[in-house]
């Protein structure tokens, strides 16, 4: 199909005996959310991984704008336009919140490292809010605000693909809601998005398209209405129904 | 994070322009410790370079420094002395990109131990070269270099690394150390290759001990692999980095200075429990300053200016 910004095809993902990613084949179209949901272990974040570099794949390809980035270290994955957050937040704790956003654009091709950079990486401070905190030392910082910085460092990388590995987990009510309005505020920026989620709310009001994923292997893909009332989802997280 | 004041250059090069005239007026000893203390802060400099933001605690000092040292009692009377020092620090480097190459996927412990064996092992294959090669073990070096000519070179190579040091943590490459030195996971993920910025880093440092041995060796007039690949000098360059504060710039030149006063202290007071007393401060700086001196005044500065954080610790779910 023509029009996909990013083509998964046929990957698989071995750790020893356990195959944690079986033949798995998705397309993401450009400016989608599409979400990755599935039981724990059923190896969304092994995909995630698998898309971002971490890991090398055992098989199939995966293209970004018709051109394979499968096989590149993450490095280069990174330079072709692909961002992620991470489950566990990887920021770094001794650096301001500015400087964590800056991580993001400042090892992009074509970046020079003046003030206009800097500026630029603020922006994205704004985009999920937290330009006043731009001088705080992260480790000062709230669990929500560094879930924000996160993002920004993601978003600073002013990347084609936005991979979000459950980065809504561990909000509460209030903080889920305004989360969701700052993903919408960035698939209006322009960017697809791939989001890893358990939050079941938050997949129904942002997922245009959902790829279920069950032992390795995707099971369903479709509308989160769709895919949700599917009996092989419904088996998948609860259990066959004899059993139930 | 940009920054573009000239002043630590100013300030680096009148201080050392300062310190030049010393040889005008210094008595012989005091020369001697000066030479002693300025070699001490190039290489824990040099050593601060790489293993300050990357966190990588290399025990190879001695190595590259020792390396430097037979450059010039190899080719000290065969080649003009400019070009020495240039191909001492070219094999300083060389070696460095071939070790670098072999280690810096290491993790931290493992890299350490690999860098001590590096020196023994070393050490041993100069000894195995000199035995059944050139069949004598010792190496004279005459050549005509006053001290203070040792004293002006070495000046000059600290200024120029300081210098250097500066302009590189204000570069992209320096933050993208700091970055690395974070979370090199994570680095990756972000168009960094984490490799490629270690091994130039540990070239160039390896390059500067390189020099600084090369600089230092018509002092010894004689050397023989026991004593240029003495691994205790390993040990001092670590200890005084870590007293002054490996994460500054100016960490290890301070621990540089504060340790060739103790040095002098202990070596002429107590010459027979030296090793003791060296090992026991060793352990003082380790539990009471694990940031450095530079560290500690930093905890204390940041104390007094500390206001309260309007924190949210009892929502974290």
């Amino acid at each position: 199909m023509t029009g996909t910004i990013m083509r998964v095809n046929g990957i698989r993902k071995a750790f020893g005996g356990l195959v944690a990613v079986d033949d798995v084949s998705f397309d993401l179209m450009p400016g989608e959310i599409m979400g990755l949901i599935g039981p724990n272990g059923s190896g969304k974040t092994t995909t995630m991984n698998l898309i971002s570099g971490a890991f090398a794949l055992d098989r199939g390809t995966i293209e970004l704008h018709g051109e394979p980035i499968s096989g590149l270290p993450a490095n280069k994955v990174a330079h072709k336009g692909v961002a992620r957050t991470f489950q566990l937040l990887r920021l770094i704790e001794e650096m301001t919140v500015l400087e964590n956003a800056v991580v993001g654009m400042a090892f992009q091709p074509g970046r020079s490292w003046n003030a206009a950079m800097i500026a630029r990486s603020r922006e994205y401070l704004e985009v999920v809010g937290l330009a006043d905190k731009a001088g705080v030392e992260v480790s000062k910082l709230t669990y929500i605000d560094q879930k924000r910085l996160e993002l920004a460092r993601a978003l600073a990388m002013e990347p084609k693909v936005l991979l979000l590995d459950e980065w809504l987990a561990g909000l509460n009510a209030t903080e889920l809601l305004s989360g969701i309005e700052v993903i919408r505020k960035i698939r209006d920026l322009g960017t697809a998005i791939i989001m890893v989620e358990h939050v079941m709310s938050a997949i129904h009001s942002l997922c245009d398209r959902c790829v279920v994923m069950n032992a390795g292997a995707k099971i369903a893909e479709g509308t989160p209405a769709a895919v949700l009332t599917d009996p092989h989802v419904v088996e998948a997280y609860l259990g066959e129904p004899h059993h139930a | 994070m940009i920054v573009r004041s000239p002043v630590p250059y100013i300030l680096i090069l009148a201080i050392s322009g300062l310190l030049a005239f010393m040889p005008f007026f210094a008595s012989g000893f005091q020369m001697a410790f000066a030479i002693g203390c300025l070699n001490y802060a190039v290489l824990a400099t040099a050593w601060g370079l790489f293993s300050g933001p990357t966190r990588y605690v290399s025990l190879a000092s001695v190595v590259f420094f020792g390396i430097g040292s037979y450059t010039v009692a190899v080719l000290g009377e065969v080649l003009p002395w400019p070009v020495i020092l240039l191909i001492s620090a070219l094999i300083g480097g060389g070696v460095a990109l071939i070790v670098g190459l072999a280690t810096l996927r290491l993790a931290g412990i493992y890299f350490v131990i690999f860098t001590f064996g590096l020196s023994e092992m070393v050490r041993q294959l100069v000894t195995w070269y000199e035995v059944n090669v050139t069949r004598s073990i010792g190496r004279y070096i005459f050549l005509d270099i006053t001290q203070p000519q040792i004293f002006w070179q070495l000046l000059g190579l600290l200024a120029v690394v300081l210098i250097g040091a500066v302009a590189l943590q204000r570069s992209r490459l320096g933050f993208a150390l700091r970055v690395i030195g974070g979370d090199e996971t994570m680095a990756r993920h972000f168009g960094l290759n984490p490799t490629f910025a270690k091994l130039g880093l540990f070239t160039a440092s390896s390059a500067i001990m390189a020099l600084a041995g090369a600089i230092m060796a018509p002092r010894w007039t004689y050397i023989d692999p026991a004593i240029a690949f003495n691994a205790t000098l390993s040990f001092q360059v670590v200890i005084m980095a870590l007293l002054g504060g490996m994460h500054r710039i100016y960490g290890p030149l301070l621990g540089a200075v504060l340790m060739s006063f103790l040095f002098e202290a202990l070596g002429s007071q107590f010459p027979q429990a030296f090793s003791l007393l060296l090992g026991l401060v060793f352990i003082v700086i380790v539990y009471l300053l694990p940031n450095g001196i530079i560290g500690r005044i930093e905890e204390l500065f940041a104390l007094k200016r500390a206001v309260p954080q309007s924190t949210r610790e009892g929502e974290r779910t």
